[in-house]
């Protein structure tokens, strides 16, 4: 794994992990501690009573959806899904539009990715988690 | 009641920007092509940005908004307001007044 700096001050790990089988961790047993105490916005809903277990699985397939349909695509485009790789295809994005040389392709692309992220930042991620703001 | 004065209530507002839209539920991500932009709506100002598939004054958009929402017409007003200067100073509509 390898440590980066996003948001500045901010050290995280980046992703996706090595120790992920598919959509399992194949060191689950012995997974580092803030992989163990980590819990998603849905789980602590969950855990709360907030949202049964059929609403949960239910918001789970439809992101595993999402990721399946989009997978191809973020993988022609170099990189995994991950909100800093999101970050960095949308800046691409952003310049090339500027400069009036981004494809329909390309705006398909970042309008899908944006509405997974959506997608994660409402039902998944925490507030100061979240990638896609209200005016981004 | 709002505090809006009469005119602003008659202000018309209508969309400039030709937004690239995907639904979430209620929800809504728009791309902007032409300033590079991506939004995130939530479900009030996804109905606000629909609603301003045609032109609409203030007063029009709140009375819709106040049918659909269990909110008094001045919080509706002032809400209102806030949403569409954020709209403005994205660039995704303007005003005439």
């Amino acid at each position: 794994m390898h440590p980066y700096e996003d948001p500045p001050g901010q050290a995280r790990f980046d992703l996706p992990c090595r120790h992920l089988s598919g959509t399992c961790c194949s060191v689950y047993d012995r997974r580092p501690g803030p992989c163990a105490a980590f819990r998603c916005e849905l789980l602590k809903k969950f855990e709360a009573d907030k949202v049964s277990a059929n609403e949960a699985l239910e918001r789970i397939a439809e992101a595993k959806t999402m990721l399946d349909q989009l997978y191809p695509m973020v993988v022609a485009n170099g990189g995994p899904i991950t909100p800093k790789r999101w970050g960095i295809l949308l800046e691409a994005w952003r310049s090339k539009a500027a400069a009036g040389t981004a494809t329909s392709e390309e705006a398909h692309l970042v309008l899908e990715l944006a509405r997974l992220n959506r997608f994660l930042d409402v039902h998944f991620r925490s507030s100061d988690q979240q990638v896609v703001k209200q005016g981004e | 009641m709002s505090n809006l004065d009469p005119q602003a209530e008659n202000d018309i507002y209508r969309r400039t920007a030709q937004l690239l839209e995907a639904d979430i539920a209620n929800e809504l991500v728009a791309l902007d092509p032409e300033q590079g932009k991506c939004f995130g709506f939530n479900d009030v100002a996804t109905d606000v940005w629909r609603k301003l598939e045609r032109p609409c004054t203030f007063a029009e958009l709140k009375k819709e908004l106040l049918a659909d929402y269990d909110v008094s017409d001045e919080e509706c007003a002032n809400d209102l307001r806030a949403l569409l200067d954020q709209m403005r100073a994205a660039r995704l509509i303007d005003r005439v007044s």
